[in-house]
């Protein structure tokens, strides 16, 4: 105990030269050691995240699926298609002048992943290829018809200029040069939309909740927003909303919705 | 740990007996490390230092007491609840027991932390000194995104974003903001409420990327106090100014994104109503009128929007009706600022803050960071109004003063305001005066933003802005600050008369002419900077320079001699010390040599920025 105690008292500050008085700048052992070990942690963790997603991926591929799961999904597939035809066929949507709002926001909900070649191809040209992500569409005739196609995976609705800028502030990733970034600076967005009078932000709020002139280009710049799964799981019915389901038009209760989800 | 009884000899003592390690702490509580850590971070238990480290220096010591301290603490056991619940969930889970599992996630055990804040801060003031890192907390969070991984939930960031709307609204609304500073991390703001001064910092209104360096279970176990003491602290504010609390705000508001404004207005609603209450009946009679008058207007509103959704009219009728909140007029915030003149209990610096922007109406154009704005200005007695559905004015508004841009080219511009950049009212309010707007005009390089935190006589350099803005902060008070260096010149001027002859008390009379010519038209260019005259100050500045010169000569004789007195006085001074206070005046001497070589640098940096504006000027 003393010989730690006069060991710790007999520690000499380095000098910058021999014989004079400055002191080098030093930093204490203690904290020199907790950085270490903060960067220790941030590798590790790092690691670790990275074991977890790759184990994911190996249970997906390595699982045995039988015949029986093949022909299931193909006739969920065929049911799918010819539901949707008589959807299209019996459905009187109203007209797009007649809406509330021109803006809708729609969310692809979880569902499953067996779908009918023609019903993934309409969710592509919505960019809704990944579960739980929201694009803002302008609410046209061809829009809302591609929304009735594909209403068992998808929900949509009007959103409320809080909620718009909310997703954007927080969720948006622009895409530029064939690339994401996040929106962490107002130079990029000047230079992606510029030409188009967007130099800000705000100003991309702006254009997505007045649906501007300028709507498409601001849209396609957004990338699909990513959502967060919340806290209970949604039970994501596939029968329409106001049948007591979770799909299709919601109108403005979709602002409830992403209000739980952002 | 402790034992109830052990015979002499056989006692622990000393260090030994009063720190114990992390380790043994962990385990006499029967939890797990990362609640351990939690139930710190919640009753404010901290490491210690102890000067004999019983078991190593590696290792880390709580004092013993403090353990005690979170032994004895109800949350131990919530915890334990918890786990267990959790386990009982995954069981269920596991087993498909789909109903078990839904009824025990309906029922999950819950705590609360009121208490721990009642026991940390037994005073309210108590609690505002330990304000700011709970602030700054609070405002990270309410701009982070709910990201999947991280355990960052969606209903806390609500819930950050509420409280940290409800403070600066309560802030704004008494007008305790002192100073603002934009810097690479965010906006800090400095704010005095009951004598306390809280800082606190506010990121910029971007997306914020979240990275993996960062470990958030500490931060959200902080974060998880930090919100029931701003809930707390809220409480106590609101109701100090007769406000009911917690706010409901008027959905529509809410709706178009101006919950700060809709929070002003409920504020200005509910003391109103508090004010109406403690009057006469006379009064009374007048509110009646009023209300007959709002109702024809609200039955005129319902039958020009019929075609109006019903629900959204309900909801609002129904908040309106519980809290008789006006309808959203145009120039309903005008209200507020008539009623901040009826408050005559506030300080001086509070009068001076809530005068500042007064009679002055702002206009936001749609690209300046505009809730940074919506807190300041009202802050310091201004109207201000955006660009959108729900605004009090528009931008066609012919009484507005200022119009904030930061555009390069601008729609539609009007001959009656100014049009300057958002730096200007973050430099108005910690100078305390309208500046002139002429270097933040749009289009031109801003003054350089100076930090309202730094005291420039004791760093020991001035800016240049820095003193530009004294000589305005002067002029605004109708006082006329004195040439830097006449008192010296003065000094030195009667002391040499003394000892001069006829001819010598000659040429002191002459330079005394020369300085009253100085100072005269020193007074005229402060006056014509005031007016903002431009450049016919360079052209004075250029005939300074030459009378400057030859008095150089004179002032460089006269410090050699001084030098060689001041070294023959330190000797003598140092020879009477002792060892000790030798040492101790180097290392003052030593200070100040470093703060002489920072100015020193930062002059060189000016000098060499001035260089290389002039040489871009000339290209």
């Amino acid at each position: 105990m003393g010989a730690d105690g006069e060991e710790a008292s007999r520690i000499v500050v380095p000098m910058a030269v021999e014989g004079t008085s400055e002191q080098l700048a030093f930093v204490e052992e203690s904290k020199l050691q907790k950085r270490k070990e903060n960067a220790d942690w941030a590798v590790r963790n790092r690691e670790r995240r990275a074991v977890k997603r790759q184990r994911i991926r190996d249970e997906h591929k390595v699982t045995v699926r039988r015949p029986e799961d093949f022909v299931a999904a193909f006739r969920n597939k065929e049911r799918d298609f010819l539901r949707m035809r008589t959807r299209l066929k019996v459905r009187k949507q109203p007209p797009a002048e007649a809406l509330s709002s021109k803006l809708v926001f729609a969310i692809r909900i979880p569902g499953s992943v067996d779908l009918h070649p023609h019903i993934r191809k309409v969710l592509r040209k919505l960019r809704l290829t990944t579960v739980l992500t929201g694009v803002f569409l302008r609410a046209t005739e061809l829009t809302l018809k591609r929304l009735l196609v594909v209403e068992p995976f998808v929900t949509y609705g009007f959103p409320n200029l809080k909620n718009v800028k909310e997703l954007i502030y927080k969720k948006g990733r622009g895409f530029f040069d064939k690339e994401p970034f996040p929106l962490t600076s107002n130079d990029l967005i000047e230079k992606a939309l510029g030409d188009h009078g967007i130099i800000c932000l705000e100003d991309v709020v702006h254009e997505i909740a007045t649906v501007g002139p300028h709507f498409r280009e601001a849209s396609r710049f957004l990338m699909p927003f990513r959502l967060k799964c919340p806290e209970r799981r949604l039970q994501m019915k596939r029968k329409p909303y106001k049948d007591g389901g979770d799909s299709g038009d919601r109108g403005d209760k979709i602002n409830e919705l992403i209000e739980k989800l952002n | 740990m402790p034992k109830h009884y052990r015979p002499a000899g056989k006692k622990k003592e000393g260090n030994a007996a009063k720190y114990i390690t992390r380790t043994k702490a962990v385990n006499y509580l029967q939890v797990s490390l990362a609640i351990f850590r939690k139930l710190c971070i919640l009753k404010g238990v901290f490491p210690r230092q102890p000067k004999k480290k019983v078991e190593g220096n590696h290792k880390t010591y709580y004092h013993t007491k403090d353990i005690a301290f979170l032994a004895h603490d109800p949350l131990i056991e919530k915890f334990r609840e918890i786990k267990v619940h959790r386990r009982k969930v995954k069981k269920a889970v596991a087993k498909k027991n789909r109903d078990l599992a839904d009824r025990l996630l309906n029922r999950p055990p819950t705590y609360k932390l009121d208490r721990l804040v009642l026991e940390r801060y037994p005073t309210f003031v108590d609690a505002l000194r330990d304000l700011d890192d709970c602030l700054t907390m609070v405002h990270l969070f309410a701009a982070l995104p709910a990201v999947d991984g991280e355990r960052v939930e969606v209903k806390r960031i609500h819930n950050c974003r509420r409280l940290s709307h409800e403070w600066q609204a309560y802030i704004s609304r008494t007008h305790s903001l002192r100073k603002t500073f934009i810097s690479v991390k965010g906006i800090y703001y400095q704010a005095e409420v009951q004598g306390q001064k809280i800082t606190w910092l506010t990121p910029h209104a971007l997306q914020q990327v979240l990275t993996d360096d960062v470990d958030f279970n500490v931060m959200l176990s902080f974060l998880e106090f930090y919100e029931t003491l701003l809930g707390f602290v809220n409480f106590k504010l609101y109701h100090s100014i007769n406000v009911n609390y917690p706010p409901i705000l008027d959905p529509r508001l809410e709706a178009l994104a101006a919950e700060l404004y809709a929070l002003c207005r409920y504020m200005s609603a509910g003391s109103r109503r508090m004010i109406g209450n403690s009057q006469t009946d006379e009064v009374m009679e007048d509110k009646d009128e009023k209300s007959k008058a709002e109702e024809v207007i609200k039955e005129e509103k319902v039958v020009k929007n019929k075609a109006s959704s019903k629900a959204d009219e309900s909801e609002l009728r129904l908040a309106q009706l519980q809290h008789q909140l006006p309808t959203n007029e145009p120039g309903a915030l005008m209200n507020l600022v008539e009623e901040s003149t009826a408050d005559d209990a506030d300080d001086d610096d509070t009068k001076d803050c809530k005068g500042l922007f007064k009679n002055l109406k702002f206009y936001l154009s749609r690209e300046v960071p505009r809730e940074s704005l919506l807190f300041i200005i009202p802050a310091f007695g201004g109207t201000v109004s955006w660009e959108g559905e729900g605004a009090p004015f528009k931008e066609i508004d012919e009484d507005i003063t200022h119009q904030i841009v930061d555009r390069p080219t601008q729609s539609h511009v009007f001959l009656s305001r100014d049009y300057v950049q958002p730096q200007w009212v973050f430099d108005c309010v910690n100078a305390r005066i309208i500046l002139p707007t002429e270097g933040y005009l749009v289009g031109r390089v801003p003054p350089p933003h100076l930090s309202p935190f730094v005291d420039n006589d004791a760093e020991g350099y001035m800016p240049e802005y820095a003193e530009t803005i004294k000589r305005l902060q002067a002029a605004a008070r109708n006082e006329v600050l004195p040439l830097p260096g006449i008192g010296d010149e003065d000094l030195d001027n009667s002391l040499v008369a003394a000892m001069m002859d006829r001819t010598a008390s000659n040429e002191a009379a002459e330079k005394k002419r020369k300085l009253e010519m100085l100072e005269k038209q020193y007074i005229d260019e402060l006056k014509k900077e005031i007016d903002g005259v431009a450049f016919s100050s360079l052209s004075n500045k250029e005939a300074d320079k030459s009378p400057n010169a030859k008095d150089d000569t004179q002032s460089d004789r006269e410090e050699d001699a001084s030098k060689q007195e001041e070294d023959d006085d330190d000797d003598i001074g140092t020879a009477l010390m002792s060892r000790k206070q030798r040492g101790l005046y180097k290392a003052m001497k030593m200070g100040k040599e470093k703060k002489k070589e920072k100015v020193e640098l930062l002059k060189k940096r000016k000098k060499n920025a001035d260089s290389g504006a002039s040489s871009k000027k000339r290209h």
